[in-house]
């Protein structure tokens, strides 16, 4: 007989102490972030649905078998980013290639975002295409593409990017202070190019 | 929303995998923890025996050496020791780092921190008289002791006026003594208005240096006697065993001045 599980009214942190009772509850956790973690899977790398499907599969088994390391003085999902982030990273170092372009139509969000809360000066031009934006993240450093996914995209704050990349949150800060500025230079070094 | 996570379930079930159990977990950061630990611990060790190197470093036979304060203390400076010390600092701070919330803690943080408890740790163990036993074992470490600043070496030239060993007996006369040197040569030691460190303890038994001239082999005219090492605040707790491996032989007179 099917068991109903209610897991809309449980946080993350209960249906970790359920599901290590009860396997079945990890149904509810695996449901809550198969979408938001395929898109960060998008986002960091660019795979095909297959290899995105396999990622997931993997990141999900992982977690499930290092549940009793979960520590709850995190947040749930910003451990499971942090397992999500580290498979993707060990992946692509298996298969010994760079992470693509990020993926999606998340370019020009990121642009608004940054130059929402920049200065009037900025040398971004509101009218970079989606396809441009995406250029100029695949030619920035790999842990400035990272965190400006992260902050901008996943709208996670500097704790939990601290979290998830397991760096002091100064140095978030120090991290996505730069991106930003690489993120500049990359679009006024090419901007004869748009 | 795909299928994915009942797939996964059914995978979970089918092959029966199971979450690791809490103590797997547990004893990783203990062991993290404890290897910080037990590199703070070798820091501590070497800090012992970097402030025995410089507190028995000469520093009072400067002029008879005709060496500049800097120049002297570059040429015996215990590198050894110094590099010990970097890389057990940086493996306090790598297992550190790597404990469930290391990576919380600043970078300049934890590397104080290691430092400030390996020099606190280290001067301890400097005055419970450590500082020599660490050097010692270091000493016997193969190829070791060719990278070390050899003290004993400056103090084997006679003919130059520096002598050291052990006082073998004391003598009638006015002060005089009877040393078998680092060489294991015998010498009588006549003071000549004489200036006697008021640490060194003129006794059989002790180790003294001493600056002088030869008169007529074994008779060395003293000008200056001064303690070999100057002990700890705290006696050294081991010289009790030391002495008496020395007496049966088991460890040589240049060792037993350690």
């Amino acid at each position: 007989m099917a068991v109903i599980r209610d897991c809309n009214h449980k946080s993350d942190e209960e249906l970790v102490e359920l599901t290590l009772s009860d396997q079945g509850w990890y149904l509810c956790l695996m449901k809550r972030y198969e979408d938001k973690l395929a898109r960060f899977i998008r986002r960091i790398s660019g795979v095909n649905d297959q290899d995105l499907e396999d990622i997931l599969q993997d990141v999900f088994i992982k977690a499930y078998r290092n549940l009793n390391n979960f520590d709850l003085d995190l947040k749930f999902s910003s451990w499971i980013y942090r397992i999500c982030r580290n498979h993707v990273i060990s992946y692509y170092r298996k298969v010994q290639s760079r992470p693509q372009a990020i993926g999606g139509d998340d370019g020009e969000m990121i642009l608004n975002l940054i130059q929402d809360e920049n200065d009037p000066h900025a040398v971004m031009d509101e009218t970079l295409s989606n396809e441009k934006i995406k250029n100029v993240l695949s030619h920035m450093d790999k842990k400035y593409q990272e965190v400006i996914v992260l902050k901008y995209l996943e709208d996670k704050d500097y704790q939990e990017i601290s979290d998830i990349l397991k760096k002091p949150v100064g140095t978030v800060g120090t991290l996505l202070s730069r991106a930003k500025k690489q993120f500049k230079q990359i679009v006024q070094k090419q901007g004869t190019e748009f | 929303m795909t299928e994915s996570p009942n797939k996964i379930l059914d995978k979970i079930k089918k092959e029966k995998i199971a979450p690791k159990p809490k103590w797997q977990f547990r004893l990783e950061q203990v062991g993290l923890w404890f290897l910080a630990m037990i590199s703070v611990l070798i820091g501590s060790n070497a800090v012992a025996a970097i402030i025995f190197r410089m507190v028995n470093n000469d520093w009072d036979a400067l002029k008879f050496i005709e060496r500049s304060p800097i120049g002297h203390t570059l040429t015996t400076l215990p590198y050894v020791w110094i590099v010990v010390l970097g890389l057990f600092i940086l493996l306090a701070y790598y297992n550190t780092r790597h404990t469930k919330k290391g990576y919380k803690y600043n970078t300049y943080g934890v590397v104080l921190g290691a430092i400030l408890a390996s020099v606190i740790v280290g001067t301890f163990l400097y005055i419970v008289g450590f500082g020599p036993r660490v050097e010692m074992f270091m000493q016997r470490v193969p190829g070791m002791e060719k990278m070390m600043h050899n003290r004993e070496q400056m103090w084997t030239y006679p003919e130059k006026g520096f002598v050291a060993g052990e006082i073998t007996g004391m003598l009638s006369g006015v002060g005089s003594f009877e040393i078998i040197d680092l060489e294991n040569e015998e010498w009588i030691i006549v003071p000549v208005e004489v200036y006697i460190d008021p640490r060194a303890v003129i006794e059989v038994g002790e180790s003294v240096r001493i600056f002088g001239e030869i008169d007529e082999p074994p008779i060395f005219e003293a000008y200056k006697i001064m303690p070999w090492e100057m002990r700890p605040p705290i006696k050294d707790i081991f010289e009790g065993k030391m002495n008496r491996q020395y007496y049966r032989g088991e460890i040589k007179a240049g060792e037993r001045a350690y």
